[in-house]
This record gives structure tokens, C-alpha cells and sequence, in this order.
């Protein structure tokens, strides 16, 4: 029964290209779009002023906790009845963003949780401005803890993308449906989808190594803050 | 040991929890009574279930097949679907899946017989049995008032359009806009939702200016005052029950003709608003004509 030339024509099958280019597109964009975010709701959910931590704590408690497909028929139906119409990629756009920023916000939240709270005060005491202790300071150390669930995050919303077939995406999972029926090959061309989402996460591995490997210079064997940690005491001891 | 006990039970608890979740008499499924007094007019061998003529329908798509306030599979096809497997002696069970799982789960013995008003085609001849019944045009309903005035398929030139995709009327936009291309007009911007209530709710949202479907669906929206229909008729093409095997294909063949000559076709059609087959109710191959 299984036809390897039905595989092979799959696997070049334009509409597959074409649909493996909007999920890439469409989970790369949305996670660009979703980390900045991401970080803002972690600082907000530990600042000092209630009111801040109370609606970026909604925030993450409201996304995490409905469905995403739900989001996304709301942003994209229900959003008219109240004047605002969002087209169809903005719509795809905005569920993916808010609701994977929700998540990610939480990789950064415990990525800052991870650093001890001695680094930030000493900093402090240098006479280091706050914005500073966390871009210098802080975050350098962060980003090492949370590079792997943050790429676990971007794997995850490649394989998630096919939810906005909902709200008449066609990305790659759609298209091959599309693809199958000229020829009813179901099995191959969902092989062929599953080799392309393979091929696009092992990808994404390889480009996480590196930056694993970036995020952990200097870690092994010098003090864990690094070259703009050192920069940063130099330019204040020369103040 | 204990703890190998405890993983092995666990194991075992998990594993019923599938099968439970795997059974077939899930809410999305309907079967009626068996009928007494007969014999089955299909062998058991030939059936995914001896006794039962399993049944696939996406039941989204009032009134052909749609669920009621009971979410009891309900409409034209469904009142099809359950006098055939009268005449055959069979207990039909309704299996509510999208299309798109349709023909592949016919092929694979999933059901006995696609009932979800399926256009003949003849690609789809060569891979699964079909025998033609009714006929449908595809129309295209728009917002109330028609506000875009859209009256003609060259009107939906330039105009956005939701579809339910893969499927016949997806395929006729795609034809459209090759004719649209060809006499160097706009194209109609496709929307393709994998449901026809998905498209129609991005109508009412005016996400979109209109929704491509059979007749029979636009005329329902247009009775109920949701929805006008703009555009009426284009493609008509036959529409075909589709089968794996040949022996439940022939036997509902032999049962639709009974139905087309005792009268009772003709009324369900006549309810519907539907337009009959007039060719030979049999599995049929090739290019056919929709008259």
C-alpha cells in the first residue's frame, strides 16, 4: 500500500513548502515578538507596586489557563462585536504572541529567581543603577538557566502553529491536508509533514547548541559574570 | 517487587483508560434500534460491525446533517442514511468526524459508508466506491441586506470568501479564479476553515464578505433570516455515497433504487429542496453529468 513515490512528490510538493515557510515564519516571529513581552510581565509580576503585580499576574493566570485555540476564535470573531478586526495573520499574530508570552514570561521569571539575590545587592552596592543590575548583572547569569526551557518553548510552538488552521491559517499540518487530496495518499503526505516538522526542530536544536554555548561562556572557570560585568566595574571604578 | 505491583497496576489502569477513551460509544455517535423481524441483506464479513451499517457524517452543515438541541445527529442525509439501512436489515450508526478523516477511514474500515453529501468526482472514483444521489450547485450566502450587492460569480471578483477546505467548493473558487485570472479581473481571496460553521461564524464576525456551500445550506440560512443567499447554482455536480468494499456499495445501490421507485427519494428531496440523480443509482466511474 505505501507508495514511495507519492512520499518523494510530498516532500517537494509546493504546498508543503509553502506551508513549512508560514510555520517557520509564523513561530518565529511570534517568539521575537513574545520574549520582550515575556520579560516585561516577569519584571512587572516582581515589582514593588501592587496594582503592577496584580495585572500581569491576571495576565499569565488568564492565558495559561484557557485554551489557545478559544483565544483565537475570540481575537478573530469575537473581537469585531466589539469594533476591533484584527485580518487573519494579525489575529494568528496576537493569540500566538500573548499566549506564549504568558508561558515564556514564566522561563523568565524563574531564570531571575535562579540568581542569588546577593549578586543583585552587591551590584547595588557598587552604586550600579537597577536597569543596570539586571541587564549587566542579572540577566547574563539568567539567560544560561533559561535558554533550554525557552528552547523547549520555541519547538513546542512550531508543533503548535497548526492550532490557526482554525481561524484559516494554512500552514504546513493544513496544506498537506490540501496536498492529500488530489491523491488520497493520507499516510505518506503526513509522513512527508512529520519529516518537515523534524527537519525544522533539529534545525532549531542545533541553533539552540550554540546558543547554549554562548550563554555559558565564561562560566566554567571565571566568576559567572563576564566581559560586560567586568566593563560595568571598570567604567564606575573610573567615575 | 512492590513497586514493580504498583507500576504494573498502574500500567494496566492507564491502559483501560485508552481502550475506555477508544470505544465507540462515545457522545459524538449515534445508533438507533435494531430492526427486528428481517435479515441483515449485508454478511457481518463485509461490515466493520456485523449487524450495523456504520455510518460517517460531519454533522455540521444544517439541515443536510447537523447536530440538534439533544446533540442528536439530525437532517436530510441522517433520514437517508437511516431508511437505506432499514431496507437492509442493519442498525445504522452515525459516526460524526470531519471530512477530512472521511475517506481515509473508509478505506481503512473505520465505517461502511460516507453519508456527508460528498461530490462525485472522478479522482475520487478511483479510490474509494461512490454511488451518485442528489445534485448540488454551490451557492454563496452573504451578510443580511447583501451590503457588497454581490448577484453573479463575477461579482465575487476582488471579494473575500470562506470555504470549508479540502472540498468541492473550494475546489470551484479555485476554478473561478483561474477563470478570473484568465479574463484579467481580481481574484476572490480564498478563506479556508476546516468547517462550514467556522466559516460562517467568520461571516457573522465580517471577517468575510461571503460563504461558499451547497444550496441546500445557503437556503437554510436564508429561511432562518441569518444569512441571504447572493450567488445560486455554480458547478452543480453530483454528490455520491462512498464506500470501501463493494458488496455494502452494491447493496445500497439496490436499496436506493427501491427508495427512487417507491416515491420516497422524491419526497425527501422535495423537503429538502434538493435536487435528485437522474442517472443510474449504481458504483459508478468516470466522468458523469450532474443531470
Amino acid at each position: 500500500m505505501w507508495s514511495w513515490d507519492a512520499f518523494f512528490s510530498f516532500l517537494t510538493n509546493p504546498q508543503l513548502i509553502q506551508g513549512a515557510w508560514t510555520t517557520i515564519w509564523l513561530t518565529t516571529v511570534s517568539m521575537a515578538l513574545a520574549l520582550p513581552l515575556a520579560v516585561l510581565v516577569a519584571l512587572g509580576r516582581a515589582s514593588r507596586i501592587a496594582p503592577v503585580r496584580a495585572v500581569t499576574g491576571c495576565y499569565v493566570w488568564l492565558m495559561r489557563g484557557t485554551p489557545l485555540l478559544v483565544q483565537l476564535v475570540i481575537i478573530y470573531t469575537g473581537l469585531p462585536q466589539v469594533g476591533l478586526r484584527l485580518g487573519v495573520i494579525s489575529a494568528a499574530l496576537t493569540g500566538l504572541v500573548l499566549n506564549e508570552a504568558a508561558y515564556l514570561s514564566e522561563i523568565v521569571r524563574a531564570g531571575v529567581l535562579s540568581v542569588p539575590r546577593g549578586q543583585s545587592e552587591a551590584a547595588r552596592a557598587l552604586g550600579m543603577p537597577p536597569w543596570k543590575v539586571f541587564r549587566v548583572v542579572v540577566m547574563p547569569q539568567a539567560l544560561r538557566v533559561m535558554v533550554p526551557p525557552l528552547g523547549n518553548s520555541f519547538n513546542g510552538l512550531l508543533k503548535t502553529t497548526t492550532l490557526v488552521s482554525v481561524i484559516s491559517v494554512e500552514e504546513l499540518l493544513r496544506r498537506t491536508q490540501f496536498a492529500v487530496q488530489t491523491n488520497f495518499r493520507v499516510l505518506e503526505g503526513l509522513t512527508a509533514a512529520a519529516l518537515y516538522y523534524l527537519a525544522m526542530t533539529t534545525l532549531w536544536g542545533l541553533v539552540q547548541r550554540w546558543l547554549e554555548i554562548r550563554v555559558g561562556r565564561g562560566h566554567e572557570n571565571r566568576p559567572a559574570t563576564g566581559r560586560r560585568m567586568k566593563s560595568a566595574v571598570l567604567e564606575l571604578e573610573t567615575r | 517487587m512492590r513497586r514493580l505491583l504498583i507500576a504494573a497496576s498502574s500500567a494496566a489502569a492507564l491502559l483501560l483508560t485508552v481502550a475506555a477513551c477508544g470505544s465507540e460509544d462515545s457522545s459524538s455517535s449515534s445508533a438507533a434500534a435494531a430492526p427486528t423481524g428481517c435479515t441483515p441483506k449485508v454478511s457481518g464479513s463485509d461490515l466493520v460491525k456485523a449487524g450495523t451499517l456504520t455510518i460517517s457524517t460531519n454533522a455540521t452543515l444544517p439541515p443536510m446533517q447537523y447536530l440538534d438541541a439533544s446533540n442528536k445527529i439530525v437532517g436530510m442525509r441522517v433520514d437517508l442514511g437511516n431508511e437505506i439501512a432499514k431496507l437492509l436489515c442493519l442498525t445504522p450508526k452515525f459516526v460524526n468526524i470531519p471530512f477530512d478523516a472521511q475517506i481515509p477511514g473508509v478505506q481503512s474500515g473505520r465505517w461502511d459508508m460516507i453519508d456527508t453529501g460528498m461530490f462525485y468526482t472522478p479522482e475520487r472514483a478511483k479510490t474509494v466506491k461512490l454511488v451518485p444521489y442528489e445534485v448540488q450547485g454551490v451557492s454563496v450566502s452573504v451578510a443580511k441586506g447583501n451590503p457588497k450587492k454581490i448577484a453573479s460569480e463575477d461579482d465575487l471578483s476582488g471579494k473575500t470568501i470562506a470555504v470549508e477546505a479540502p472540498g468541492y467548493e473550494f475546489d470551484t473558487l479555485t476554478a473561478l479564479n483561474k477563470e478570473l485570472k484568465a479574463a484579467g479581473k481580481k481574484q476572490v481571496t480564498v478563506r479556508t476553515f476546516t468547517t462550514t460553521a467556522d466559516a460562517y461564524q467568520a461571516l457573522s464576525a465580517g471577517q468575510v464578505e461571503g460563504v461558499a456551500i451547497v444550496e441546500a445550506v445557503t437556503s437554510y440560512y436564508q429561511k432562518d433570516g441569518r444569512f441571504e443567499t447572493a450567488v445560486k447554482g455554480m458547478n452543480p455536480a453530483p454528490l455520491a455515497l462512498g464506500f470501501g468494499k463493494q458488496k455494502p456499495a452494491d447493496a445500497v445501490a439496490t436499496a436506493l433504487n427501491t427508495l427512487r421507485g417507491n416515491g420516497y427519494l422524491a419526497t425527501l428531496f422535495k423537503k429538502y429542496g434538493v435536487t435528485a440523480y437522474t442517472g443510474d443509482l449504481k458504483v459508478t466511474t468516470g466522468a458523469i453529468s450532474a443531470k
